[in-house]
């Protein structure tokens, strides 16, 4: 009962978000124990600096591929940043070799079947995820 | 050619080099403190830049905890010559340390800001100026600069001086070579000074000729008058020395300060230390004249005959001279230099011994009897006269002989007048040898007839009896006319005494012949004195 009112919930909120803009859900398999996390938190988990939960289990970030315009858009909404200034973001982290981006998957249909099949993955998508088998826990607005 | 520090243009050089050298180094201390200054403000510039380059990626590393980053960071940031040390930090746990860090003097502090979250610092990166750097490129700079500014000093110096040299000095040269070649003394070396420009040497140079001009002519005019003053003082010194007159001139001091040869010719006793006065033998006489002439100012000259001082065997020698005070401009001068009081005197003197003696000879023959050369009646009253005078003034009194020889006649008539003259002059000669002291004279009165007199403190009437009988008897002795004939005279004798008889030679002189012939009457041979009762 409750579960499917909150379903329902964020499904009208998400039909009503997608009237008006595209945003963006970061997801996680639903097993996992995170409820949700604030914009903060996913900042610094996409962004390099956190590679846990906030419980500590372990975080397997992923992304976009670099050409994707969605990504841009992921990305601005997020941090408030350039796809380029992304980049160089990374390119400076990479270069002193102890920092990684975050794993790029081809599409969002390959995010979806990681994160359905990892509990400790972390992913976002476009649009709402459907399957029961994933979760959203941070809906960001474009 | 003098030494080369005595040349204007080089001392100007040498005084520009200096000044400029001290400038440059005053100026040098100065830039190279505002070097340092501004080096270090353009450099804490610098490094705020740099720091503002890497501040992006700085906070990156703070923000995703990347020591290596921060190590890569701070590293290059060391690289730079300008910054000695950088540290990164944040409050969590990064802190990387790169180069020196001591010191906090120009410390530069970066506040990082985060990378997503605007105006939230998550960390601070350190920047440790290289102060020695700084400061070593502050003194580069500014030995730059001092060094351009003492070549541009010496460049100037250089330049000053040449121009010096050449506008100046050069031509102060050649002025002063043509310059020398002047003799003040000789006015046909003053040629006219050539300076073609018209600048301040030029107007020197004019200034310089006209003076010159002046001067020469001045000169000539000079020699001119030295000539011509010449000419007339060597015909002045031609009168003077050739004068037959002795010229002289006495100072202050009667000493002879000039003399020409004929003064030295008339009196060569004369020397330098000997005074005028000392010359003569009226010592008296001479120096008050010599003061009138000096101090009345009506007396202009005076003439006086002198008699000169002679050595043994000399004849005596008279002259005449003049004497006038010289009152010119040129002795009060010279008085004023030497100090000397009173007016030079001149003296012009002639010889006149022949004249004088002459004169003494005449005035001798009119005083003085020819024949027994006793005075004569003339000269016998005024000395009488004189000898009152004496006693009256001095409360004295005058004894008068009158005496007359007895037994005259017949000497004259029996054995001629030529013994008669004998008989004369031997009584004139015992008469004398009484009557010779001062204040006595015996005079011939006329024919047999003599006067003599004597002053005396008292009377004392027996004492007068004793000489008026010493008297008689000197007559009485026998007087030789020839080898083998003599014959005796004798003498009546009227004595008369003044003041007590008569207080003037015209009465002195009746009472004494009165008395005279009273004692003719008696028996002549006898004496007798003047009684007033008489008559």
């Amino acid at each position: 009962m409750s579960k499917g009112l909150r379903t329902l919930m964020f499904s009208v909120a998400a039909m009503f978000a997608c009237q008006v803009q595209a945003d963006f859900y970061v997801v996680v398999q639903s097993d996992n124990p995170q409820a949700f996390i604030t914009k903060k938190e996913a900042v610094n988990l996409f962004m390099g600096r956190s590679r846990a939960f906030s419980n500590g289990d372990f975080a397997l970030i992923f992304d976009l591929p670099r050409d994707d315009p969605k990504r841009a858009a992921f990305y601005l909404s997020l941090t408030g940043w350039a796809p380029a200034k992304v980049n160089s973001y990374w390119s400076r982290l990479m270069f002193s070799g102890q920092s990684m981006p975050p794993q790029p998957l081809p599409d969002e249909l390959a995010m979806i079947n990681i994160v359905e099949r990892n509990p400790s993955a972390l992913g976002w998508l476009s649009q709402p995820p459907t399957n029961p088998s994933l979760r959203t826990i941070l809906v960001i607005k474009e | 050619m003098k030494s080369i520090s005595g040349k204007i243009y080089i001392k100007v050089a040498l005084a520009i080099a200096i000044g400029a050298i001290g400038t440059s180094l005053v100026t040098s201390v100065l830039l190279y403190i505002n070097a340092v200054s501004s080096e270090q403000s353009k450099a804490q510039a610098l490094i705020e830049q740099i720091g503002a380059t890497i501040r992006s990626t700085a906070s990156i590393a703070l923000y995703v905890q990347d020591k290596e980053l921060g190590q890569e960071i701070v590293q290059g940031l060391v690289i730079n010559d300008l910054i000695a040390g950088a540290k990164l930090s944040d409050s969590v746990s990064l802190d990387v340390t790169f180069g020196v860090t001591s010191g906090n003097k120009g410390l530069i502090k970066t506040e990082i800001q985060h990378p997503f979250i605007p105006n939230q610092t998550i960390g601070e990166l350190l920047i440790y100026p290289n102060r020695n750097y700084i400061q070593s490129i502050a003194k580069q700079n500014a030995v730059n600069d001092a060094l351009l500014l003492l070549l541009y000093s010496a460049i100037v110096a250089l330049f000053v001086s040449v121009f010096v040299h050449k506008l100046l000095t050069q031509p102060l040269q050649k002025l002063t070579a043509s310059f020398l070649k002047i003799d003040p003394r000789n006015t046909e070396t003053m040629r006219t000074l050539i300076h073609n420009e018209n600048d301040e040497i030029g107007q020197m140079v004019q200034g310089i000729n006209d003076l010159m001009g002046e001067l020469k002519s001045t000169l000539e005019n000079e020699t001119d008058l030295r000539i011509q003053t010449q000419a007339l003082e060597s015909k002045f010194r031609l009168i003077f020395e050739q004068a037959s007159a002795g010229i002289c001139l006495i100072d202050a001091d009667n000493m002879i300060s000039a003399s020409n040869p004929a003064f030295n010719n008339i009196l060569p006793n004369s020397s330098d230390d000997t005074t005028f006065i000392q010359l003569f033998e009226h010592v008296d006489q001479l120096s008050s004249l010599l003061i009138r002439i000096r101090n009345e100012e009506s007396v202009n000259h005076l003439s006086i005959d002198l008699k000169c001082k002679s050595l043994l065997g000399e004849n005596k020698k008279w002259v005449h001279c003049l004497f006038s005070r010289v009152t010119t401009q040129r002795s009060e001068v010279r008085q004023s230099d030497t100090g000397a009081q009173g007016p030079l005197i001149e003296v012009i003197m002639y010889d006149v011994t022949e004249r004088a003696e002459k004169e003494h000879k005449t005035r001798f023959e009119a005083d003085h009897d020819a024949l027994t050369h006793l005075k004569n009646r003339r000269a016998g009253e005024a000395e009488i006269e004189n000898l009152l005078q004496t006693v009256s003034f001095l409360d004295l009194s005058l004894v008068v002989f009158m005496i007359d020889l007895d037994n005259f006649k017949p000497v004259n008539d029996n054995h001629g007048h030529d013994a008669g003259d004998r008989v004369l002059i031997e009584v004139g000669k015992r008469l004398q040898t009484v009557f010779d002291g001062k204040n006595e004279f015996c005079s011939r009165w006329g024919g047999d007839e003599f006067v003599a007199a004597y002053v005396v403190n008292e009377v004392n009437i027996d004492e007068i009896r004793a000489l008026a009988q010493s008297t008689l008897d000197s007559l009485r002795y026998p007087i030789d006319l020839s080898d083998d004939v003599s014959c005796t005279i004798g003498g009546s004798i009227g004595v008369v005494i003044a003041p007590t008889h008569a207080d003037n030679t015209k009465d002195l002189i009746a009472c004494a012949d009165k008395t005279m012939y009273r004692v003719k009457q008696n028996g002549r041979g006898h004496f007798e004195i003047f009684d007033p009762d008489w008559i």
